[in-house]
């Protein structure tokens, strides 16, 4: 059974959560005090180390490694960055951390920056978000009145400033070296790889990047240990998550549960089950962008181990559920016109292959599908996963592919019928 | 340096390459679109994917490195990577990237200019799927839109490489170019009112790698495949970029610049690229003309030519005589008319017009001749442009001037003002000039594209010109007029000119005869030097040491000919 | 009305807001994004005029300005209208009703995802995932969020636009 710890919600909740007297009346920054008073910045990425955290963004890489990977020449110009650009499909966990409690990012990026020796932090949060970019400039603000940012940080001989870097509207700016290139006031195109950030990043420096989850769980193991975090829950991603819960479901909302939670437990104990006391159809499990599971699978862990059983994964933690009225076909469709209006346009398989993807899928959802769509989309599928700059094209591959395969009695009963199956011509909404 | 397996072939990377440079530059093909070897490197087109054993994807070939293994790890003991090229995964993945190519792109190769030299045909052929399914509308973006003032563009034909954009912002680092939108809806585009007009601009439509940017000069004139290609140097400066003539049916229909390492690399300035564009508009006359009565009339040859000699030849005391000579005369011209000068006027004489204007950090030279550098090799006299013209002819009473306009822009009466002392003025050129016009006998010449030849860069690199298309029978090479002149003073009876000359004549004509056949080239810069060395005596105490601040060397310079 | 891209770029207090921007970041070309925002924000829009300038600023191609303001969703190089009522249309949203919402809301002004009202008052647009997928549908109007959008809704939050 899943634990029900609050290490990234504590606060929330609190009337002025964002506010840093009332942030660090819940404990904000003492995880720093601890560290740049009681440890080494060795002792602090060991501490990392111990805790396998790993990143919150969707691909789960262990963070104290990307970490290390950056330089360790003092001298040497190096920035973080922390990834506040989400726009996942069925992500909404950072927006609740950046708006309730920032300082809880500011800690966790001051703390990498210690353990990294990194000269300056950028937080790129996406342009939708104005608020959140308001409540992070007044956090950022009052960290540096209390001098957890800017020269000799609190004594320490760490000297450390934050910079806000506001999106103007581009999914692909959540990929790490896209928005490096938006950070430089570039078109967000992804580089080619390598090199990788820890050696070529913004402006072309040794750059870290995580999510802004990431960094926030960082606090509390600094406060309470690696070895406490890394048993907390799942052996395979442990610590808690900010389980999103969206779609047809009748408590949606963010979790904060260790990833031993099944899929099961997450929709019917905690979100409360389906809308409109349905049957569960599908159900994508960790942002739009990762392989949907059927009704069936929903019983295993929310990890990646337990995830990888029935061929998926836990991404971005963005649980997305569908009951029985809704269309497989316009589902997919509406993911795919997504990845097409989001492709950067820069690679041939992701710019004409989501679009062709798009035309295709189209096609079968307003009764004009063909013969051997269903090949081709699953070959289309092909020709882009695997081969392009950045991970978009497997993004928009994957769910296409996982959607095919796994209901592909009704994509058929599309093509041969020109309509959708009877149950899903009227589909539930809130309203 | 690793050492690379290539579908069974070895081949060598060095650290600072990617397996694509070292296989192209050891003669293994892989098909690629946004790489070009001058730009920086995007791996946006994906062609060049291919499989590296090991590797759980496929890797594209333009922006993979190859370190080199330690000893233990080497891939049969001996081998840093092992790459196939041909594998049905990889086959798969290159007719994936057409198929998604050909998706949007309009299929208009019937009337694009660039069919027949396509990268889309020649990849749709050699790798492409024989049979795909379009039932799908086409995506509809601008088309015939005017970049600049010469390129064309159409969004629709367009692949996305960036090459136009890259050569923009890397080589020329003027950044008109830009992606604009995303995804799909991306396509080149400039700023308003900044279009596309920097000097370099039509080499966007080189390096473009499908019909999508088209220059207005050559659009729509004739196939390519009917096209003879011959290749030559561009005469517009002392760069002497290498070019490609393609020429049909004796019309020059576009000149392309010819990748040369050691000139111009992959690219031309416009100005020179459209120099077949000037010349067209120019008058020819090509037959040799007398004035008689005020009026040039066309005359006979050898009647022309003994008209002339017996009016100039050892008539006039080498003080009187001004001669203008052109950086545009080649080798071969240059030293002829030493031999001319020689025996006509007993003594060397001439002044090259030095003409000097604009120059970049990119090809273009401040020298605006091709063969300044083979002037100052022939040891002969320069004067500065222009201002000077009236100096050099002033108080002559024979002028005369070859492959020089200079009397260009010049009010006819100033002219006649400047000329009052002239006798005899003789203009030798291949077009029709101002200047012909005011001359008493004019002599056509072969232009540049017309003849054989070498030329000197600034840099005293030899190349060859070449006879791209063929003069009417009237308009030779300078050194053609100069062997037939001293054939016909071997048979005319002239006063005051020594019979013993004739014996020089007859060596000299030797090896003007030779020109015709010989290829400097070829034979070898040496061989060359000491021949000349022997027909001009004075050059007889000039030793190839000399020349070493020119920048010659003993062997020459031979690339590029190619 | 908002002003015209002449008043603003001879307005002082706007020229040093730019300067302000400008000196933020370790690297001046990192301002590009907030000094479009800026523009965006007191005309509603990013005119070419505007792109030239900046460009001289930060020393930059005015085609790069262009590839950027065309490239992210938020820049607008037309003008719009004074609301811009962004509906989210991705699957969280739609599996919450945004269709019907997105219906309604076009027939109720009259416009297509994409057009302006002809008064100039309302612009709508279509837009992807607002990160608040649990509280669908969503719609942001300005920089103002609206989540659990029912048509009624919709109309109360019309009636408080001015």
């Amino acid at each position: 059974m899943a634990l029900e710890e609050k290490i990234l919600t504590a606060n929330i909740g609190k009337k002025t959560s964002s506010d840093i007297d009332s942030a660090m009346q819940g404990g904000a920054y003492e995880a720093l005090i601890k560290a740049l008073t009681k440890m080494t910045p060795e002792q602090v990425l060991n501490e990392v180390k111990i805790s396998n955290l790993k990143g919150r963004g969707g691909a789960g890489f262990p963070t104290a490694l990307k970490w290390s990977f950056l330089p360790k020449e003092k001298k040497k110009i190096k920035y973080l960055v922390c990834n506040a650009d989400e726009s996942e499909p069925g992500t909404f966990k950072d927006r609740l951390i950046i708006e309730n409690d920032p300082h809880k990012i500011i800690e966790g990026i001051i703390i990498a920056a210690y353990a990294t020796n990194a000269n300056a932090g950028f937080i790129y949060i996406r342009g939708e978000m104005p608020l959140g970019a308001k409540i992070l400039e007044k956090a950022i603000s009052q960290a540096y009145e209390r001098h957890f940012l800017g020269k000799n940080i609190m004594g320490s001989g760490l000297d450390f400033d934050i910079f806000l870097v506001r999106g103007a509207g581009a999914y692909i700016c959540g990929e790490e070296t896209a928005l490096m290139n938006s950070i430089e006031g570039k078109r967000g195109e992804p580089r080619i790889k390598p090199p990788f950030p820890a050696s070529y990043g913004v402006y072309g420096k040794p750059s870290n990047i995580n999510n802004v989850e990431t960094y926030a769980n960082v606090p509390a193991i600094i406060k309470n240990g690696g070895n406490w975090y890394a048993n907390l829950g799942s052996k395979d991603t442990p610590g808690t998550r900010l389980f999103g819960l969206s779609g047809h479901i009748k408590k949606p909302g963010i979790y904060e549960l260790t990833s031993d939670v099944t899929v099961r437990e997450l929709i019917f104990n905690y979100g409360g089950g389906i809308l409109g006391d349905k049957k569960l159809k599908a159900v994508i499990p960790g942002g739009s962008s990762v392989p949907v599971l059927t009704s069936n699978e929903i019983d295993v862990e929310m990890d990646s181990a337990g995830l990888k059983k029935v061929g998926s994964m836990p991404g971005s933690a963005g649980v997305i559920v569908m009951n029985e009225t809704v269309c497989m076909v316009k589902a997919l469709l509406n993911l795919i016109k997504f990845y097409e209006h989001e492709s950067c346009g820069q690679c041939t398989p992701c710019r004409e292959g989501t679009h062709f993807l798009r035309l295709i899928i189209e096609d079968i959802e307003k009764g004009e599908g063909k013969e051997g769509d269903l090949e081709k989309i699953l070959s289309l599928c092909k020709n882009i996963m695997g081969r392009t700059i950045c991970p978009l094209g497997d993004a928009a591959a994957m769910p296409c592919e996982s959607f095919v395969k796994k209901f592909r009695e009704e994509f058929e009963y599309h093509i041969k019928e020109k309509k959708c199956l009877p149950e899903t011509i009227k589909m539930t909404t809130v309203f | 340096m690793a050492l690379v397996l290539i579908d069974g072939k070895e081949i060598v990377v060095n650290p600072e390459e990617t397996l694509l440079q070292a296989a192209l530059r050891q003669n293994i093909y892989i098909p690629y679109y946004c790489y070009h070897p001058s730009l920086s490197i995007v791996g946006q087109c994906r062609m060049c994917l291919v499989k590296v054993e090991g590797a759980p994807k496929l890797l594209t070939a333009c922006t993979t490195y190859v370190p080199e293994l330690p000893k233990e790890k080497k891939i049969d003991g001996k081998y840093d990577m092992k790459i196939f090229t041909k594998s049905e995964e990889v086959k798969e993945a290159q007719r994936g990237v057409l198929e998604f190519l050909l998706l949007n792109h309009p299929l208009d190769c019937p009337i694009c200019d660039q069919a027949g030299e396509c990268q889309l045909q020649i990849y749709s052929y050699e790798y492409g799927n024989s049979r795909s399914e379009f039932r799908f509308e086409k995506l509809h973006a601008p088309k015939r839109v005017d970049l600049g003032e010469h390129i064309v563009y159409d969004a629709e034909r367009c692949i996305k490489c960036t090459r136009c954009i890259r050569f923009c912002n890397e080589v020329t680092k003027s950044g008109e170019l830009t992606l604009i939108k995303r995804g799909v809806h991306t396509y080149v585009d400039t700023f308003e009112g900044k279009s596309l007009n920097n000097p370099y601009s039509i080499c966007t439509a080189d390096i473009c790698p499908v019909g999508a940017l088209t220059y207005k000069e050559f659009r729509f004139k004739e196939r390519v495949w009917f096209l003879q290609a011959t290749n030559s140097v561009c005469p517009e400066c002392s760069r002497n970029c290498s070019i490609r003539v393609d020429t049909y049916k004796g019309e020059i229909m576009r000149i392309v610049p010819r990748f040369n390492p050691s000139v111009n690399g992959y690219f031309m300035c416009d100005y020179g690229r459209l120099v077949s564009e000037r010349i067209k508009n120019k008058e020819v006359r090509e037959i040799p003309s007398l004035r008689e009565k005020g009026i040039l009339e066309p005359r006979m040859e050898k009647g022309f030519y003994k008209i002339l000699l017996s009016k100039i030849t050892r008539k006039y005391e080498p003080k009187d005589v001004a001669v203008i000579l052109s950086g545009r005369m080649t080798n071969e011209e240059l030293e002829s008319f030493k031999v001319f000068s020689l025996i006509v006027f007993g003594e060397i004489l001439g002044d090259v017009l030095y003409i000097t204007g604009e120059k970049d950090d990119i090809l273009v030279k401040d020298e605006k001749r091709a063969n300044y550098c083979g002037a100052k090799f022939f040891d002969l006299k320069f004067t500065k442009a222009n201002e000077n013209i009236k100096n050099i002819i002033k108080g002559k009473k024979l002028v005369i001037s070859i492959r020089e306009d200079i009397f260009k822009g010049i009010k006819e009466e100033q002219v006649k003002e400047i000329l009052s002392s002239v006798e005899i003025f003789v203009v030798m050129d291949a077009f029709f000039t101002e200047t012909a016009k005011m001359s008493n006998f004019y002599i056509p010449l072969a232009s540049w594209f017309e003849m054989e030849g070498t030329t000197f860069n600034y840099d005293a690199h030899l190349q060859k010109i070449s006879k791209c298309v063929s003069p009417p029978k009237g308009r030779k090479p300078f050194y053609d007029v100069v062997s037939l002149m001293l054939n016909l003073l071997t048979e005319m009876e002239i006063k005051d000119f020594e019979t013993a000359k004739e014996k020089e004549i007859e060596s000299v004509k030797k090896v003007l005869d030779t020109f015709k056949e010989r290829d400097v080239m070829k034979g070898g810069f040496v061989p060359w030097f000491k021949e000349v060395k022997n027909a001009i005596p004075q050059l007889k105490n000039i030793s190839l040491k000399d020349l070493a601040p020119l920048g010659f060397s003993a062997k020459g310079k031979k690339d590029g000919d190619n | 009305m908002s002003k015209s891209v002449k008043e603003l770029l001879s307005d002082k207090e706007f020229i040093r807001k730019v300067e302000k921007l400008k000196k933020l970041y370790p690297e001046e070309r990192s301002s590009l994004l907030a000094l479009l925002h800026l523009c965006q924000n007191e005309i509603s829009y990013i005119p070419h005029e505007f792109q030239e300038f900046v460009a001289k600023e930060l020393n930059i191609s005015p085609a790069h300005i262009k590839g950027v303001v065309t490239f992210y969703e938020m820049f607008f190089d037309k003008p719009k209208g004074k609301y811009l009522i962004q509906v989210c249309r991705t699957l969280p949203c739609m599996l919450a009703g945004a269709e019907i919402l997105l219906e309604h809301i076009s027939t109720k002004l009259g416009i297509q995802p994409g057009q302006t009202t002809p008064d100039g008052k309302y612009t709508l647009v279509n837009v992807e995932c607002l990160a608040c997928c649990d509280k669908g549908p969503a719609i942001m109007i300005n920089d103002n969020l609206y989540t659990r959008v029912t048509p009624d809704e919709f109309d109360n939050i019309l009636k408080e636009l001015k």
